[in-house]
């Protein structure tokens, strides 16, 4: 396969992921639901990103329009995804098969679904690599490279492992061997959405050491989905909070923890248990993500915010630079007359 | 294994709702279509292998460990929903494992579960109503004793309008606190409360516990929580015990297990869970737990955790530990406990991948 036309330069300048304005919708018989909207950011080369939010957030629906994996129903509605500088909403069939896998791969929770279980690992492996097959390798060849491939991600004696089924796997070497698939062609971004939801502490740890020991070797950019914030503090250089199909803050990691400035991200942050919080509440958020059958027409996270002002109600705030931050909050608009504008909590946020 | 003589000596005074001692249960294992006709024993899966532990009245006993440990099937072997291979449970003195049938129902009146997955443990063809008044169908509980439907969706702090609805139309929250509701109908003293926050997002699972923190207060309920989430005990529970294929590996106040655990199993569970503080993270993930938990079929010999325990020796894989007390209420299952220093910027050497 020839690589699809690119210009040199932009594919070396151009940021790996550059979403802009992204919108996605689904069309059900209740009418068009909005999942995203106004979603931007990007990842660099060599990037760990972390999404994170409460479900129906509009993560898995991102991750998926990424690589125009949308559902029947749900189509692009406006907005750009940019990898490598092209945008893919204009690829032909046979570019989109190349992007997949070579340049841009995803795993996803649950690798039951993902795998087929009536055949061997090794032939499924085969099979993703003669979707993209250079020239005409040999099977030995193809499986040879599987077998290093499992090796790469921690599955012992993968020789002999290649040729078991998919029940034969415990759930985190099944998710080690997703892993493997999805690094086959070396893509140059990994999706993982939630990929550790389902398994213990213990191995959502050795699976996170195995991202990192990914991400620093190969160079590969990893877009970490989940909605658990200690998964995003172990590995994320950045995090994207989103909310009601919304990107509402991003940030460097240490910045979002230690200063959130949306009151979403402080509301996530402080209704984690843990012991340091024995005895004591916790701060779980009232209310509810609101229903995309019934988005409020301003901020969506007015009703379940208390720094509500009139002007939350009326219209969306956008997304606001601040410094090498953004957030979508009008408690940072300084467009805004001071009175007008949300306040915060003294003390935590300097303007 | 720890005699039950031991055991009362450390909790002489203190109101012991359950005693568990020495509790096994074996599933006998028969593979295949022709070991079953031949009947041919292949094994024995020891699920639950000889666990002793007492619940005090009002208190939480977080129970941790692994998938696989047998957290849920102790819990459900305790309200026999799983008969027991040998062992002892008792509730307020009341031996249960010699219960048989209708001789149940008293007892499973005063202690209730909450079932993992609200969405299988409610049936999604009746409504709210029903399943919160369905528990006094069963107990032929007289009217006069019942609390209506409103009373039990209000303690869980849901609105009345709930009461209509199929478990599909709950969110994840909501069917949680009707499972809750549900097990509180017949105002039982102890709740074993598997996972209650599995699967739920942040904000919800701190309403979640939030509710059952507040319900403890109130009602002066005794908890079991069974969990593998850490951050979820180290909010919650006053004791923890930890398992590890079908045994108690540490057993003591929250506290002491939080912050100067014992067994290296504790110690690597604490050093894997993701804390939300990235200043905390960093290297964190170098001393990651290696390998994975043996299956209970063919558990490994002496100390069942030494083929992942980074301080292991000869002695480890030939003798068994005993469950052995330390005094304070504390107890650890480790031959080597005294002389292991955890150190923090390295917790835990990798154990070998399996």
């Amino acid at each position: 396969m020839t690589a699809p036309p690119v210009s040199a330069e932009s594919a070396v300048t151009a940021p790996l992921l550059r979403i802009e304005d992204l919108e996605v919708v689904y069309y059900t018989d209740a009418g068009p639901l909005p999942a995203l909207s106004d979603v931007s950011f990007e990842v660099g080369r060599g990037e760990i990103v972390g999404v994170v939010g409460e479900s129906g957030c509009g993560k898995s629906t991102l991750g998926a329009a990424l690589l125009r994996l949308l559902p029947p129903n749900g189509a692009l509605a406006g907005g750009h995804v940019f990898v490598e500088g092209r945008d893919v909403a204009g690829l032909s069939r046979g570019e989109l098969r190349s992007l997949r896998g070579r340049t841009v791969s995803m795993v996803f929770q649950d690798p039951l679904t993902s795998l087929n279980p009536t055949f061997t690992i090794g032939q499924q492996m085969i099979a993703a690599q003669r979707a993209h097959a250079r020239d005409h390798e040999s099977k030995s060849e193809l499986r040879r490279r599987a077998a290093e491939a499992l090796t790469r991600v921690g599955i012992p004696d993968a020789a002999q492992r290649i040729d078991s089924h998919p029940h034969e796997f415990s759930g985190g070497m099944r998710q080690r061997v997703m892993i493997a698939i999805a690094l086959l062609h070396e893509p140059s971004l990994l999706i993982a959405d939630e990929i550790t939801s389902a398994l213990d502490v213990t191995l959502e740890a050795q699976i996170l050491k195995l991202l990192a020991e990914i991400n620093e070797t190969h160079g590969t950019a990893i877009l970490l989905i989940s909605h658990n914030l200690g998964v995003i503090a172990e590995i994320c250089r950045r995090v994207v909070v989103m909310y009601a199909g919304r990107t509402v803050e991003e940030g460097d990691v240490l910045s979002i923890f230690d200063d959130p400035l949306h009151p979403y991200t402080r509301a996530l942050l402080a209704a984690v248990p843990s012991r340091e919080r024995r005895g004591a509440l916790l701060a779980a958020i009232p209310g509810r993500v609101p229903s995309l059958l019934a988005m409020p027409p301003g901020c969506k996270f007015a009703d379940r915010c208390g720094h509500v002002r009139e002007v939350c109600r009326e219209r969306e705030p956008g997304f606001l630079a601040r410094g090498e931050r953004r957030v979508r909050c009008f408690i940072y608009d300084e467009e805004l007359a001071p009175a007008d504008r949300p306040v915060t909590t003294a003390g935590t946020v300097t303007p | 294994m720890t005699t039950p003589e031991r055991d009362a000596r450390t909790t002489p005074e203190r109101d012991v709702l359950l005693r568990v001692r020495d509790l096994r249960t074996y599933f006998s294992d028969h593979r295949g279509v022709v070991a079953r006709l031949t009947r041919r024993r292949v094994g024995q899966v020891q699920a639950v292998d000889g666990v002793s532990f007492d619940v005090v009245r009002g208190e939480t006993l977080g129970l941790v460990g692994e998938s696989g440990s047998g957290k849920s099937t102790l819990a459900r072997t305790i309200l026999g929903l799983t008969p027991a291979t040998a062992g002892s449970a008792a509730l307020d003195g009341r031996e249960l494992l010699s219960l048989r049938g209708r001789q149940w129902r008293p007892v499973r009146r005063r202690m209730q579960m909450i079932f993992q997955d609200p969405h299988s443990s409610l049936s999604p063809r009746f409504r709210v109503s029903f399943l919160l008044q369905e528990p006094y169908v069963v107990h032929r509980v007289p009217a006069a004793e019942r609390s209506t439907v409103d009373e039990l969706l209000a303690m869980v702090g849901l609105s009345d309008e709930q009461a209509d609805k199929y478990p599909h139309e709950l969110s994840g929250g909501q069917a949680r606190r009707v499972s809750i509701a549900r097990a509180l109908a017949l105002h039982p003293e102890l709740l074993l409360a598997d996972e209650p926050t599995a699967g739920l997002d942040v904000s919800a699972a701190a309403s979640v516990l939030n509710l059952m923190k507040d319900l403890a207060r109130r009602l002066g309920l005794t908890y079991v929580l069974i969990t593998h989430d850490l951050n979820v005990v180290g909010y919650f529970a006053d004791r923890i015990a930890v398992m590890y294929v079908g045994q108690l590996v540490e057993l003591g106040p929250a506290e002491v297990i939080l912050s100067r655990p014992k067994h290296p199993y504790t110690h690597a569970l604490l050093a894997c869970a993701p804390v939300p503080d990235p200043h905390l993270n960093q290297g964190h993930l170098d001393n990651v737990l290696g390998g994975e938990i043996p299956s209970p079929h063919d558990p490994p010999s002496g100390c069942r955790f030494h083929p992942r325990c980074p301080f292991a020796d000869a002695r480890c894989s030939d003798e068994v530990p005993e469950l052995e007390e330390l005094g304070g209420g504390e107890a650890v299952a480790c031959h080597h406990w005294r002389h292991i220093e955890f150190d923090d910027a390295a917790p835990v050497a990798q154990g070998q991948a399996t």
